[in-house]
């Protein structure tokens, strides 16, 4: 049980130390590259991220040392890589496919084709609306008539007293 | 055993725990957690800036395109040599080269001074154009702000830029500090070979501000 080795932490040799800082320097001169002088329209973001996690890649495993460390800080680093991909993709699929009501500059078709049908009726989404609005207002207004709770939105407020 | 461990108790090795090697893993471990935590921080920005530039592909760009890309070069190779002095800084101790270590430690922070006048030269260059969102400044003007007058949103998107580089910054500078107080437990002979935690902490702090970075930097000033 006398394990109290004092000194076993793993020594990143000096070299690949050096060999990863030249990798990263070439890499940024890289995504400089194809960024700014080759145009790359739809690609460029999605080329930019892989030099961008080659990049995060390099430093994590070489001048963190995770490539040499412990299961458990793999573990935890995979973790969180995961976790940071659900988040941005669950996240984009539901906010590029909403709906124009809300926005409207959304891509996705869906939205187009809807937003096209409200242009084509517009008498008749103004005609519901309106009739929504007065529906609601009438609601409530007879609601607070009939419990005496008062609606603050729906009552002027000089009646309130 | 009591009589085995109480006999070679180095000074640094902490009551609760069994050996050097288990509180240097334990401290290591913790650290990894809180990094967790800083890169949900971040990628919550990352996300909000995924939502917004999908929404506004165009005004975004147009915001961005205003943006000193040579800043952002600069600090990304500014950044990369801090992440490797700072490795070289973690290899000189674990040699045993207290000195060696407090040089490259003090070249560490002096890169992340450079990056900070780096940053407060654009910030600067921000003020002067009127786009400065965060006193509330917003009055484009200048030949090269202008534009954004014409640009919808450009505020907001101007705004996402500005929050990201000033919580990164405010990390450099954290950093920054805990390198500092590195040097000078260095300094005291608090760190050996067999004992270098702090240090080793710290870095794999600094790693993650840098990894911040290497994804702001295209992000921000390339693609667009």
């Amino acid at each position: 049980m006398a394990n109290h080795s004092h000194g076993e932490h793993h020594i990143i040799p000096a070299s690949l130390l050096t060999k990863t800082f030249l990798i990263l320097l070439g890499l940024t001169a890289l995504t400089y590259v194809t960024a700014q002088y080759m145009h790359l329209g739809a690609l460029t973001i999605p080329v930019a991220l892989a030099i961008a996690c080659t990049k995060a890649g390099y430093v994590v495993a070489n001048f963190m040392g995770v490539r040499f460390d412990k299961p458990i800080i793999k573990v935890i680093v995979g973790g969180i890589m995961l976790f940071v991909v659900i988040f941005m993709t669950f996240t984009l699929l539901d906010t590029t496919t909403r709906g124009t009501v809300f926005h409207e500059h959304s891509v996705s078709a869906y939205a187009k084709n809807y937003r096209d049908s409200l242009n084509q009726v517009p008498e008749r989404v103004k005609q519901t609306e309106g009739t929504l609005l007065q529906v609601t207002k009438a609601d409530s207004l007879a609601a607070s008539a009939k419990t005496g709770v008062v609606d603050s939105t729906a009552v002027p407020a000089d009646s309130t007293k | 055993m009591a009589h085995a461990v109480s006999h070679d108790h180095p000074p640094h090795l902490q009551h609760h725990f069994v050996s050097s090697d288990q509180q240097f893993d334990s401290a290591k471990m913790g650290l990894w957690l809180f990094l967790v935590t800083e890169v949900l921080l971040f990628s919550g920005m990352f996300v909000a800036y995924a939502v917004y530039r999908t929404w506004y592909p165009a005004e975004f760009t147009a915001t961005f395109n205003t943006l000193a890309v040579w800043a952002g070069a600069v600090n990304t190779i500014v950044l990369l040599t801090s992440s490797y002095t700072m490795v070289l800084a973690i290899n000189a101790i674990q040699h045993g080269d207290q000195q060696k270590m407090i040089r490259y430690l003090l070249i560490t922070v002096a890169c992340g001074l450079i990056f900070m006048i780096i940053k407060s030269i654009e910030y600067s260059s921000k003020i002067e154009g009127g786009v400065f969102t965060f006193l509330q400044i917003w009055n484009p003007h200048g030949h090269h702000y202008e534009v954004l007058n014409s640009v919808p949103h450009a505020r907001q998107f101007m705004n996402i830029y500005l929050v990201m580089t000033a919580i990164h910054g405010s990390h450099v500078l954290i950093g920054m500090g805990l390198l500092l107080w590195c040097a000078w437990q260095g300094k005291k002979g608090r760190f050996n070979a067999e004992y270098y935690t702090y240090v080793e902490n710290a870095g794999l702090f600094w790693h993650l501000v840098d990894i911040i970075w290497i994804f702001l930097f295209p992000l921000l000033y390339l693609c667009r």
